[in-house]
């Protein structure tokens, strides 16, 4: 009997002596947290997967509240995207919806093979044996990761041999951006029309040889709408789409820059 | 978004979808640990089916009473409570099997899929959802060290069960039943879960 | 503040509950975990020293324990159990020993964590075998040939370690032993053997 009543009130004083810790704690630490955090955590998937660009759904919860954009969350889609908007205040609408882009059109007639790759067919081994068939090292290997990664089908291989993005499929969760090997996807507001399809940091003779559609950082565009084209790297690129001048993508010599048709 | 939820998938998923041991990989200490024969596999499975079922049946039932600060140690009060539970039972009626697992019933307390399965779900659904999610997760849990154990021992030792099963046929290897077997195998295992799981 | 008192309500509760709860359920397990240990001492004491009977404690410690067997009303041998360092882990042994501290009945291994397949065989019955009846001295090992006198123990192919290892712990429980033994006897001047 003597241990039952020992066991009893060793737990006992145990939990009481914890429980007042961590009461004093908790009045003492208290850390005002945005309620909203909570209610955002609760639509979340809690899957965890990190494809939003934050390491777990609680750190995603938290960025939200402090201003990230609601459409992270691949997992969850559209239909999370909108509850967070409610819980924000905000509508997902009214976010500028970002959608991937792969920035390369040096399909097989236009780009110059060197070689031809019979390796393991993905881009990230292709990307390793010395970079691939292509001349170009900033061209798409068209192998299909990104197709693989992409979990809505937004994204495949043409038969170009090219990557292409369907706008009104993708989401902009960004995973076949961290899967591409050669880093030539990016995220782009889906209201960007004008883009320059080439990511190549070549000097111009250099990419010039590589592919017939690469930008070879003439700067031709960038002097006929000087505050929407800058050009870095021996590479164009669009800042501002509105301000560029039809002329600019004319007068460009390889046809690396292209105004998108108007979304549907 | 959580909405109704079908038993039967919360039953299912356990198995091998979200499988705890070879797709989420949780719980590797005991699972590499006790796996070197069939027979202390399924001593540890039993205690961990017994010890999630009845922390979810539990952690479910008072689930609105406890306050958040306090979760995680109520939680972890009820998990000890009923590892000590099979501990207990497993000394008195099975000596030669706790002999066998040693200290590693006691550790189930810190198993991260018994805490996990608490923290994931049983905190946030009902009692039958969450029995179901425990069984569930528990034969997930048993599959994986079923197979661990059977690849091991049959390897390693020529036996299953400790029923001799390969006289003859090859000299048992016995790096299987060694810790590094543990990992060989486990890393098989893994390897062939993501491969069909991919595919 | 009344936050503060639930959280101290419901963990102490929980506390007291889980040790109510486990108190109780040890009084249906304790008792049998004892028997079991009891029994399974008994069984290894059986094992080693042959006729027993009944035991007695004469000493007990955490890695020595010195026990008088009796096979009725006369001493069938003293148990000695000693630990000492194999190659991966503590080894535990037990092994009988004539009253006369002749020879030595039998060993027992009752706790190891050698190497499976080469130190662990020493649990085997053929290994145990060479213990039955060695001279109560100092025990000698040999490799690569059968023991012939009735101070060496064979060793195990692959596993000098171990095998020089359990000679060793039994060397040290023996010389122990005897001293132990003797300590009593010289305190009790009746004299226990006969």
């Amino acid at each position: 009997m003597g241990s039952v009543v020992a066991a009893i009130m060793t737990m006992g004083a145990i939990g009481l002596f914890f429980s007042v810790i961590i009461s004093v704690a908790y009045q003492k630490l208290k850390v005002e947290v945005d309620p909203r955090v909570e209610e955002i955590l609760d639509v979340l998937p809690g899957a965890n997967c990190g494809a939003c660009g934050y390491p777990g759904c609680a750190n995603y919860a938290d960025a939200i509240v402090k201003g990230a954009p609601v459409n992270r969350c691949s997992v969850g889609g559209m239909e999370v995207a909108e509850a967070i908007a409610r819980i924000m205040g905000v509508s997902a609408e009214s976010m500028v919806r970002k959608v991937a882009r792969v920035r390369c059109r040096g399909d097989r007639e236009r780009a110059v093979w060197i070689s031809e790759y019979v390796g393991i067919q993905s881009c990230a081994a292709a990307h390793l044996a010395a970079g691939g068939g292509k001349l170009c090292n900033y061209g798409c290997l068209g192998f299909g990761d990104c197709e693989r990664a992409c979990p809505f089908g937004a994204i495949r291989v043409n038969e170009r041999g090219v990557a292409e993005v369907d706008e009104n499929v993708c989401i902009g969760c960004g995973l076949c951006v961290q899967t591409c090997p050669r880093g030539i996807i990016t995220l782009e507001p889906v209201d960007k029309r004008v883009l320059v399809f080439c990511v190549s940091q070549d000097s111009g003779k250099v990419a010039k040889k590589a592919c017939k559609v690469a930008c070879i950082g003439c700067g031709l565009c960038a002097k006929k709408s000087p505050d929407a084209i800058v050009v870095e790297n021996n590479c164009a690129r669009v800042v501002d789409a509105d301000k560029v001048t039809d002329e600019s993508i004319e007068k460009c010599p390889t046809g690396a820059i292209v105004r998108l048709g108007s979304r549907n | 978004m959580k909405g109704e939820v079908s038993l039967g998938k919360e039953f299912t998923k356990g198995l091998w979808r979200e499988n705890p041991v070879l797709v989420m990989l949780l719980g590797l200490c005991p699972t590499l640990a006790v796996t070197n024969s069939v027979k202390n596999a399924l001593g540890m499975i039993g205690a961990v089916f017994f010890v999630l079922t009845c922390s979810s049946i539990m952690v479910s039932l008072i689930k609105k009473l406890v306050p958040p600060q306090v979760r995680i140690a109520t939680y972890i009060v009820i998990i000890a409570t009923f590892v000590t539970m099979a501990d207990r039972f497993l000394a008195a009626y099975f000596p030669a099997l706790s002999k066998a697992l040693g200290p590693y019933v006691p550790l189930i307390v810190v198993n991260c899929i018994i805490l996990g399965r608490q923290e994931a779900f049983a905190s946030r659904h009902g009692v039958v959802a969450s029995v179901a999610d425990a069984v569930g997760m528990s034969l997930g849990f048993g599959i994986a060290l079923m197979l661990l154990s059977s690849i091991r021992e049959i390897l390693g030792n020529g036996t299953w069960l400790g029923v001799p099963i390969v006289k003859g046929l090859f000299t048992p290897w016995q790096v299987m039943i060694l810790p590094a077997g543990a990992f060989l195998a486990l890393g098989v295992l893994v390897s062939m879960v993501r491969y069909f799981k991919n595919r | 503040m009344k936050e503060s008192f639930k959280i101290i309500v419901v963990l102490t509760l929980s506390a007291l509950l889980s040790g109510a709860v486990l108190a109780w359920f040890n009084q249906f397990t304790e008792a049998r975990v004892i028997e079991n240990r009891l029994a399974e001492l008994r069984k290894s004491l059986s094992e080693v020293v042959p006729g027993m009977t009944r035991y007695d404690d004469l000493v007990r410690e955490r890695n020595f324990a010195l026990y008088k067997v009796w096979a009725g009303d006369s001493v069938a041998g003293y148990a000695v159990e000693a630990v000492g360092n194999g190659y991966q882990d503590k080894i535990r042994v037990l092994f009988g020993v004539a009253p006369d501290f002749s020879r030595i009945y039998a060993l027992r291994v009752l706790d190891q964590k050698e190497t499976p397949g080469l130190g662990a065989r020493i649990t085997e019955p053929w290994y145990l075998k060479g213990w039955k009846n060695r001279a109560a001295t100092l025990l000698v090992l040999v490799k690569g040939r059968e023991a012939t006198k009735s101070n060496e123990i064979q060793a195990i192919t692959g596993a000098t370690i171990t095998s020089r290892a359990v000679v060793s712990i039994v060397n040290k429980g023996l010389a122990r032993a005897k001293k132990e033994l003797s300590n009593i006897l010289g305190n009790d001047s009746k004299g226990e053997a006969k």
